[in-house]
């Protein structure tokens, strides 16, 4: 359904539904359009509107909210500092207090009482009083009847839940407000507990057995039977109790006799009931295992012995694998190999072989999670907060890929075990709501898919932590992981957790209770949602800074788009034509949390690729992207939609380039010397593979060598791009930095150490403000030369593309690079633009005005580009009115995004002054002027049409309907044409006609000069970066905007400046001086303006003005 | 961050504490008439959104004390500024503590200039900025629609209007909007302003209004104009108007998206030159400064 007005453009600021409790009533759609309110009838078919005044100042309507009454829907409406309430068309209470914008105001569940915020760190309650309002009275001012202090920065929303008040500010805090007078205030309701997910009981339990024996470790088996191991090297058994009967119950299960502690124990599920204590006495790692329904079975049944001498601290056996994974208090990952058969055997006291020793794979921090999972990956994390996800693979099934980054990121530390990448590291993933993490399941979630839980600690409080969801579910105050504890969970709501404390074990439960909320916000019966659900998630939350795209192999169709934030995550997401976006997914967060500012991709084989991401304060990370599931082949045509499906994006952390010393902070420089290199809020990175090789080298070398740095920009740079030439060794890089400027570097030969190159060229001012985006393509090339079309994106609205020559001379390392011609295209956006991207013939864009543009790029066909002289007559144009403009819905994209080439037509932008432009009115000026213009369609950049109207009814003199034409032509200068008439659509007629004429007249004149774009005339562009000397030294000072031709003349500068008087010579001497080519100046003698100018052939002209008497 | 950081990190924050400007925006402004020479030959100003007053002090500085110390101060240029807050006074300012859009505040700014009207109208006001940049757009696109409707009554024909914008996704109907007013629409950046800010200045030269145009209506003349979007939504006219981009201010002085060393080790950091006078918060602040931090319920 829609609701629209005819005569309203404007934007709808705010909107409310009233859904009446009986069926008699009607539905009410309540919107705010400017300071107006207009309630449509949504529940007769005609869909009837009315519309109020709300605030007779201007005020916008920011927002509704509305509650039911006995007078109808009775809404609270804020806008700027006012705030009322209103019953449609009359308003009956001013809420009159706030000193600053009002953000929210909010109805009680009863309709009585509202509460308000607002910018000036306060909520407002306001009471309505008693007596019935008088619609037709005055407007009442009500005071607030409390005023919440606290938050400390504006509040955003305010909301009534039960008997609270909960607020929301910029502070980052919510506040729940149940003072004693707001308890008064909302008496007649019966209070909705906040939190009501669950029950937690509490109880405790003593230990029994001998005076100074104490609990060494417990381990739960189910929600009710706790197993404890004590330091005197007893197990027993208890039966928790339930929440509503009984004692709990104890039994002696086993005794080791040797009053050793039990430092470990844990229940496995394996053949049966069996219970398995694992008890590690400094560098061993025994097992007994203990059956508690038939005492103890046996003791001994294998050895794994750490080479390090390091204290174990956890462990997890995968029997199909017959792999044993273990952590030790200092950080090491270590493997074995667990023969099954040792189980059959006991007594046989084997010893496991090593086959995986990670060092320090955790820092030094002690592990407190291993974990296998049952498809094979294993799964470890420390006190430091990270999950790291490894894949066992046997040597034999490497990949080819995996081979190439194992060369690269060298794990080489065990040379005396073979299979040292057995254990390969996939993934780390970093958690910030837990700094120990003890557990990792997939439990069972609310909406019947898998939720990934963890259970851990931070500070004194044990935690469970959804990942799925990204939240906090249950914390628990126990004292934190250095007391025995151990947790049993079941469901994302159902948890038992036990702890040790003064002698004591507590209990604490949570179960999943059956949803009962009414009333207030609360759920219908029935549909009451379990447990967590998130509403919103991968969602940088802050600006996305960058964008990469990666194709699946051979065109298959999911497109993988890799975004990076100011928040410091990368995400992606999938396309597919049919679905749309989809697959979201967290691929990895930035070095202490920097804004993630860059990402460069580079293909190391098929279907991986190595990707870089650069970030604030010098962050720079490596992953790799690989493309996993059934590539399809020719037989399998049929099911190429399913396997396409099946295709994946897998990921994997490569490496972190180390933080600077002294932290991540920007480092200060000493006193005196300016900061060159010490700006590290800005980062672009661009990466590549060598030639022939699948090494990646440069700046994502093993151990992130810096093997160059590019030392010309004064101010910080703020892009790269980067053109890799084929068959030769030459890699270059284009830099633009914020004060306009453009280097061009070789990057391609050196490899080793670092030095400090210097520019192959540089472009000053190439730009008025910061170069945004850069793209580089190389258009083709030979042995010795090739042409490389560079395309930059600016903040001052511009795009400017230009076309580079490389050459190689007698073998010289150096490849010359000189500027054959540029192109400014001054306002190519409305705002400044965030993305460029070419691919040699196209060109697309995107800016801040949130629009796509794509452009072509009008290479005139070169010759032999190895010939010097010749080259010369190499050109380059663009064109714009080809440019074909898409609104980019969403927030400001920034990206190098891939663009589909769209030909389109000329646009015809009608405007109206004091003259509606009807539908049927800009139709005709389309069709009509459409005609005219789409034969000259290839040189005309943009039409406007200007419709105006004065006398008449309006105002005073005959009616005259004006229709004015403006076309505006690549290069042949504007076309314009006016006709007054009484008609509107006689002068449309008759300026089409004058228009029509005109342009055949450009275009035989165009021809004529040999400058006619379209059909008809020499193709490819006119050559408009005139022929330019081949130094690249004399470029340099003159590339800058003197050489971007309009493609159409205007003013883009007015200067005012003083007219000093002085004499010719002195004129001549400042000439030379700035080097403009004309100079204007004040002759001493006569007192009159002069105009010096330089001549085309040789020395200087001066004009005199004469004037007419 | 502490206050030495940011003097680190933010050179025109420096420099305008160590000029003694109340905000750094005065360079904007200075550069701007760099660029434009708008501050030339200029009677009567208008500060519009004043405060906390850095543009009226680059007013007072420019316009006011040259003629001050020239001893002509019956000459000097007539400078009234207008906002909502109060302001702490500059001299040779003239402060009317007003609503921009009230014909009433309008009146009052000509009576100031004795009947005469303004050659210039500046406006640096921008709305508590959320990070939201579409809805900071729109409550900055209001603030322009209002600053105009004042800019209408009081700004004699052929003066300039200066306003912040950003440019962001609607910035191509502002400009068209402004274009009915002003033959001569051109967006300034200037160098201290950074480059990571969507913040950018519409300078607006030759105030020409349309023949028989009301002041009143301004309003509903720049809703009815409006050719971005019809209200069906079906059909959307893309507007290109060129409007030339200037980047202003010295381009080889300070970048003001680089970090800058303090002078020396022993570098003192200035207090703000002027802080706020009435923020919106003060009563909570004084609560909290009553009860010492502890939360508080009234």
């Amino acid at each position: 359904m829609r609701l629209c007005h005819g005569d309203f453009t404007g934007d709808v600021t705010a909107l409310w539904c009233y859904y009446p409790s009986t069926k008699d009533e009607n539905i009410y759609i309540f919107a705010g359009f400017g300071s107006q309110i207009y309630a449509y009838n949504i529940s007769d078919g005609n869909k009837t509107h009315s519309r109020a005044i709300v605030f007779e100042d201007g005020a916008r309507v920011h927002g509704i909210h509305g509650t039911g009454g006995p007078w109808g829907p009775l809404l609270a409406v804020h806008g700027g500092r006012n705030a009322k309430v209103f019953l449609f068309r009359s308003t009956l209470y001013r809420l009159k207090g706030h000193d600053g914008s009002v953000h929210r105001v909010s109805w009680a569940p009863h309709g009585r009482i509202l509460a308000s915020a607002s910018d000036d760190r306060t909520v407002r309650v306001w009471a309505l009083p008693d007596e019935a309002p008088n619609a037709n009275d005055k407007p009442v001012t009500l005071v607030a009847m409390r005023i919440l202090y606290g938050h400390e920065a504006r509040v955003w929303d305010v909301r009534f839940w039960g008997g609270l008040v909960i607020s929301a500010s910029e502070d980052c805090t919510c506040r729940i407000w149940k003072g004693p007078q707001m308890e008064m205030l909302t008496l007649q309701h019966t209070t909705a507990p906040l939190a009501s997910a669950g029950q937690l009981t509490t109880g405790q339990q003593k230990p029994r057995g001998s005076k100074g024996d104490w609990v060494r470790s417990m381990a739960l088996d189910s929600h009710d039977v706790l197993y404890v191991g004590t330091n005197a090297g007893r197990l027993q058994r208890v039966h928790l109790p339930h929440a509503d009967r009984g004692e709990e119950h104890w039994e002696d299960l086993w005794d080791n006799g040797r009053a050793e502690p039990l430092v470990c124990v844990a229940v496995t599920r394996h053949a049966g009931p069996d219970t398995s204590v694992q008890e590690d006495g400094g560098v061993l790692a025994s097992q007994t295992l203990v059956d508690p329904s038939e005492g103890v079975e046996d003791a001994w049944l294998a050895e794994a012995s750490s080479p390090l001498g390091v204290r174990i601290l956890r462990l997890d056996v995968d029997m199909d694998q017959q792999l044993l994974v273990c952590g030790d208090r200092t950080g090491n990952v270590l493997a074995f190999h667990f023969d099954a058969a040792c189980l059959h055997s006991p007594g046989s006291h084997a010893k496991m072989p090593l086959i995986v020793v990670l060092k320090h794979a955790h820092q030094s921090l002690p592990v407190s999670l291993v974990s296998i999972s049952p498809e094979g990956s294993v799964a470890t994390a420390s006190h430091e907060g990270n999950i790291q996800h490894y894949i066992f693979t046997p040597p034999a099934s490497t990949s080819s890929t995996d081979r190439t980054l194992r060369s690269i990121f060298d794990r080489n530390e065990f040379p005396g075990i073979s299979e040292v990448d057995a254990l390969l590291l996939v993934n780390v993933e970093r958690v910030s709501a837990l700094t120990v993490i003890d557990s990792e399941d997939e439990l069972p979630g609310p909406s019947g898919r898998e939720d990934r839980v963890l259970s851990g600690f931070q500070a004194d409080d044990w935690i469970l932590y959804s990942m799925t969801h990204r939240c906090e579910l249950a914390r628990v105050r126990c004292g934190g992981w250095r007391r025995q504890y151990a947790c049993h969970i079941t469901s994302p709501t159902t948890f038992t957790f036990v702890y040790y404390r003064d002698r004591k074990i507590h209990v604490q439960r949570r179960r999943q209770p059956p949803a009962k909320l009414n009333g207030a916000g609360g759920y219908r019966d029935g549909a009451s949602p379990s447990g967590v659900s998130s509403l919103h998630m991968l969602h940088h939350g802050r600006e996305i800074q960058c964008v990469a795209l990666i194709p699946a192999p051979e065109g298959q169709m999911p497109v993988a788009v890799i975004t990076g934030g100011e928040d410091g995550t990368i995400q992606r997401l999938l396309y597919t034509s049919t679905q749309g976006l989809h697959a979201s997914a967290e691929i990895g967060e930035h070095a202490a949390g920097t804004a993630v500012k860059s990402i460069s991709v580079v293909p190391i084989g098929p279907g991986a690729c190595v990707m870089i991401s650069g970030g604030a304060k010098e962050v720079l990370m490596a992953w790799q992207l690989s493309w996993r599931g059934r590539a399809a082949s020719s037989a399998q045509d049929t099911h190429s939609q399913a396997n396409g499906q099946a295709l994946a994006l897998e990921h994997r952390w490569l490496s972190t380039r180390p933080p600077p010393k002294g932290g991540l902070r920007p480092r200060s420089n000493a006193p005196g010397c300016n900061s060159k290199g010490s700006e590290h809020r800005y980062m672009a990175v661009v990466g590549f593979a060598k030639e022939g090789s699948a090494d990646v080298i440069s700046i994502i070398a093993a151990s992130w060598e810096q093997v160059s740095s590019l030392c010309y920009h004064a101010a910080p740079v703020l892009s790269l791009a980067h053109a890799s030439i084929p068959s030769t060794s030459c890699q270059l890089v284009f830099s633009g930095a914020t004060d306009g400027a453009v280097a061009v570097w070789n990057c391609g030969n050196n490899v080793s150490g670092v030095d400090e190159q210097q520019p192959v060229l540089t472009i000053p001012g190439l730009h008025q403000s910061g170069v945004n985006a850069m793209s580089a393509e190389c258009l083709e090339s030979s042995e010795e030369a090739c042409r490389v079309l560079l395309a930059t994106g600016g903040d001052d609205q511009a795009l400017c593309l230009a076309i580079f020559r490389v050459t190689w001379l007698c073998a010289a390392s150096i490849p010359a690079v000189v500027v054959l011609a540029s192109v400014t295209v001054p306002n190519a956006h409305s705002s400044a633009l965030r993305g460029v991207w070419t691919d040699g013939h196209l060109v697309a864009s995107v800016g801040l005005d949130q629009r796509l543009r794509t452009w072509t790029a009008l290479l005139k066909a070169a010759h032999d580009c190895s010939s010097d002289a010749a080259e010369s007559a190499s050109s380059l144009g663009v064109t714009a009115p080809s440019c074909s403009s898409a609104r980019l819905h969403g927030s400001a994209v920034e990206t190098h995004a891939v663009a589909s080439a769209q030909p389109s037509t000329v646009k015809i932008i009608t405007q109206g002054r004091h003259v509606e432009v009807t539908p049927a009115l800009k139709s005709y000026v389309e069709e009509k002027l459409g005609k005219v213009v789409v034969k000259y369609e290839a040189a005309i950049k943009e039409v406007d049409v200007r419709l105006s109207a004065s006398g008449g009814d309006a105002s005073k003199g005959p009616k005259k309907q004006k229709t004015e034409i403006t076309i505006y032509t690549i290069r042949n200068g504007v076309v314009r044409a006016e006709d007054v008439e009484e008609s509107m659509y006689a002068s449309i007629d008759l300026v089409c006609d004058k228009v029509a004429r005109k342009l055949r007249k450009m275009k035989e004149k165009a021809i004529a000069r040999g400058k006619w774009a379209g059909p008809g005339g020499p193709r490819g562009g006119e050559t408009i970066g005139q022929s330019l000397p081949s130094e690249a030294e004399d470029l340099v000072d003159k590339l800058p905007t003197d050489q971007e031709a309009a493609a159409f003349p205007e003013v883009v500068r007015t200067k005012t400046f003083v007219l000093e008087p002085m004499s010719l010579e002195d004129a001549l001497e400042q000439v030379e001086q700035v080097g403009h080519p004309f100079f204007v100046f004040r002759d001493r003698s006569s007192k009159q303006v002069r105009v010096l100018y330089k001549r085309k052939t040789r020395g200087y002209g001066v004009i005199v003005p004469q004037l007419d008497d | 961050m502490g206050k030495a950081s940011k003097d680190k990190r933010d050179i025109y924050y420096r420099k305008a504490k160590e000029e003694g400007w109340r905000a750094r925006s005065a360079f904007k402004l200075l550069q701007i008439d760099e660029a434009f020479s708008i501050l030339d030959g200029v009677r009567h100003v208008v500060d519009l959104c004043a405060a906390p007053g850095s543009w009226s002090q680059v007013l007072s500085r420019r316009l006011y004390l040259p003629a001050l110390q020239a001893g002509r101060p019956e000459d000097a240029p007539k400078i009234v500024a207008v906002d909502l807050q109060p302001m702490a006074p500059i001299e040779g300012v003239t402060q009317i503590q007003g609503d921009i859009t009230s014909a009433l505040t309008a009146n009052q700014v000509i009576s100031h200039f004795h009947g005469e009207k303004a050659d210039l109208v500046v406006s640096d006001g921008a709305p508590d900025v959320t990070g939201l940049h579409d809805m900071d757009e729109f409550v900055q696109a209001q603030l322009i629609l209002a600053a105009l409707t004042i800019v209408a009554h009081v700004l004699r024909p052929g003066g300039s209007f200066v306003a912040k914008v950003f440019r962001g996704k609607e910035a191509a109907l502002l400009y068209s909007q402004l274009k009915i007013l002003f033959p001569d629409v051109t967006i300034a950046k200037p160098k201290s302003s950074r480059n990571s800010s969507i913040e950018a200045f519409v300078v607006c030269r030759n105030y020409t209004p349309p023949p028989n145009f009301r002041p009143e209506a301004l309003q509903g003349l720049l809703d009815r104009t409006t050719t971005a979007q019809d209200a069906r939504g079906e059909q959307t006219i893309e507007e290109r108007l060129l409007v030339p981009f200037l980047a202003c201010g010295d381009l080889s002085g300070y970048d003001a998206d680089q970090s800058y060393d303090l002078p020396d080790e022993n570098y003192q950091s200035l207090d703000p030159v002027q802080p706020p006078t009435a923020p919106a918060y003060r009563n909570a602040l004084a609560f909290k400064k009553q009860s010492q931090g502890k939360l508080q319920l009234v």
